[in-house]
């Protein structure tokens, strides 16, 4: 995979967001995306862990392995690759193009993490059905908000998940609790996210068992061996 | 059916044989009467030890009674009282919890119902074990064999907790089928409900309980089915929960871990049979104005409770003539009849308490009011044991 012929530019937008432009070897913008330092400081951020809890009783012969999805804050900090766009200038094949811009991202969060924070993370968007309903939204979400997914987003604005996580569960929820589907699109990615989602694993980002709490989509994430430790955002 | 023939007595190791007869009617989810006759000979003799042991009780104790029909000279069925519940480990329950999860931004609250994993019972005394054949269900013989266990805990107060429980199964089907186990236990076991009670009648409940999930259940994620089932009564136990009802037993908070059956609790003091019991003086007499009462000796290893129309002259209004007893005691008229079969005797202290009865707490083909001739029942030799129980 060369993405070595893609130059990519960076343009402040605003003190929130720098926009990331791939160009080609013609010099054409051909791909971009959104980075935004720190976030969840102002409006706190949520994600699901993806846990395993262990049950075993070795005189039963049992040991069975549960999933656990916790809700949390855990990624807050962190800068966020957003809004991965396709200029139309490009040969066709975006992949180089977004690994190019995810790398050039990973690059400037390791030279300024006080700027920018400990690492980068990335939300993909989920599994969906037939119908384009999301599996997780269906088995999960939807018994603990009843709204719409796309309305509310409409109506509230981009912050919505984070008034989203008001009325998630703050408990554990086992995994097995849900219906086969929703278990399935637990830290998957819909086909719409495919090759971001190959991108971005050529440019280093990994699972690490954290998913959106709306549609239960990956996130990938790389951080700087240095943040890797706990410290305040 | 004449009310003089029944006796609610402490059961002895020499009844093993009906109280084998009766475990064998065991259903599913019956864990204090395991149908193997050793294990039954165990508990009687546990039982007998806990009645005849004058030393302070560890709440390890387990008083097992039963209900004998004098005329018919057979035991008739069962009933228990465990001292404290999950003695030496923890009594497991879920809790019902309601939190409201709201959001202004969203314009939206939603009721969330939960189920947490506690050990809130640990130490209460347990009502258990209650079993009648069919064919009494429908006399008061029920309310004796339930209620008594409440004079018994009234009288040797030191031996029990002051508060109280007691299990009844949940809804399963005769195959096994349990809508809450195959929900929730079923995915962290691999094996249905059958399978698990046999595995928990060997051994320490809390050891199974440690295997489920220790993390509250969202209860809108598992299957209306077994929603439905959270605090739902297995038929066969629907009049002597509805007794317990009657008690002043609340059953809103908790259910069975296993079977999802509503686990009632209470204040000791605040069941009707206890705060309406008092310490009486065997008066014997004829009663002017005689009412219903569960009537018991206080003897402990010779403990023996039956119903009878007497009368209670406490003096308290004084102006009725009725003579108090010697000392100062309340009096209670009984008839002679009634004090042989508790085998008291002149002098003899009593525990009695009015029974007053809901129309819920009878069993639906109601007996005829608590007067002189009762209606008959159907024959009791043919009919099926039928088990109808608290659950251990």
């Amino acid at each position: 995979m060369n993405s070595h012929r893609f130059d990519v530019r960076a343009e402040t937008i605003d003190a929130q967001l720098t926009r990331l432009v791939a160009h080609g070897a013609h010099r054409q913008p051909c791909a971009s995306a959104l980075l935004r330092p720190r976030i969840g400081l102002a409006m706190p951020r949520y994600w699901y862990h993806v846990g395993q809890v262990v049950h075993a009783a070795p005189a039963l012969n049992l040991f069975r392995a549960q999933r656990t999805l916790l809700l949390g804050n855990d990624l807050t900090g962190m800068a966020e690759l957003l809004d991965f766009q396709d200029l139309g200038a490009g040969d066709g094949d975006l992949r180089p193009a977004w690994t190019r811009i995810a790398r050039a991202a990973l690059a400037l969060v390791a030279a300024d993490p006080m700027r920018w924070g400990g690492g980068v993370l990335v939300e993909l968007q989920g599994e969906r059905d037939a119908t384009g309903a999301s599996p997780f939204w269906q088995g999960l979400t939807r018994h603990f908000y009843r709204g719409d997914a796309q309305d509310t987003a409409a109506r509230v604005g981009p912050d919505w998940r984070s008034h989203l996580a008001a009325l998630l569960p703050r408990q554990p929820v086992y995994v097995s609790f849900l219906p086969e589907a929703a278990q399935r699109a637990i830290g998957a990615h819909g086909p719409a996210a495919r090759t971001l989602h190959a991108a971005l694993r050529d440019a280093g980002l990994q699972w690490r068992h954290h998913v959106t709490i709306d549609d239960g989509a990956v996130v990938l994430e790389w951080s700087d061996g240095a943040a890797t430790e706990p410290s305040p955002p | 059916m004449n009310l003089e023939r029944f006796v609610l007595r402490a059961a002895t190791p020499k009844d093993l044989d009906a109280y084998e007869r009766m475990a064998h009617a065991s259903a599913v989810g019956i864990t204090t009467l395991p149908a193997n006759r050793s294990a039954l000979a165990e508990r009687l003799e546990q039982s007998a030890q806990a009645f005849a042991s004058g030393d302070d009780a560890s709440g390890e104790e387990v008083y097992v009674f039963v209900l004998e029909d004098l005329e018919a000279d057979r035991l008739v069925g069962t009933s228990a009282i465990t001292a404290s519940a999950g003695f030496a480990d923890r009594f497991f329950s879920y809790r019902n919890e309601m939190l409201v999860h709201a959001s202004t931004a969203l314009e939206a609250s939603q009721r969330i119902h939960t189920l947490h994993l506690c050990h809130d019972l640990s130490g209460h005394t347990l009502l258990s074990a209650f079993y009648i054949e069919p064919g009494y269900e429908h006399t008061l013989a029920p309310q004796l064999m339930s209620r008594a266990r409440l004079l018994f805990i009234a009288e040797f107060a030191q031996r029990f907790s002051d508060r109280i429980a007691a299990e009844s199964p949940g809804l399963a089907d005769d195959s096994g089928r349990c809508p809450f186990w195959d929900a929730v236990g079923r995915r962290f076991f691999e094996m249905d409900y059958p399978a698990a009670e046999r595995l928990a009648a060997g051994r320490n409940k809390a050891f199974i309980a440690e295997l489920m999930p220790q993390a509250p259940i969202y209860v809108s994620l598992l299957p209306e089915e077994a929603q439905w089932a959270i605090g739902q009564l297995h038929p066969v136990a629907e009049l002597p929960f509805s007794i317990l009802i009657d008690e002043g037993f609340d059953t809103e908070t908790y259910v069975d871990i296993f079977d999802g059956g509503p686990t009632v609790d209470a204040r000791v003091a605040m069941l009707a049979t206890v705060a309406g019991s008092r310490r009486c003086m065997w008066g014997l007499g004829t009663a002017v104005t005689p009412t219903m009462h569960l009537v018991a000796n206080t003897r402990r290893a010779d403990f023996r409770a039956v119903l009878a129309l007497a009368e209670r002259c406490d003096g308290s209004d004084g102006s009725d003539g009725k003579e108090l007893g010697e000392g100062g005691a309340i009096a209670l008229r009984l008839d002679a009849a009634a004090a042989a079969r508790l085998r008291c005797t002149s002098g003899d202290m009593l525990r009695a308490a009015p029974l007053r009865l809901s129309p819920l707490s009878v069993a639906p083909q109601s007996v005829a009011p608590l007067s002189v001739a009762p209606p008959s029942v159907a024959p009791l030799s043919v009919a099926p044991l039928r088990v109808v129980q608290e659950k251990p």
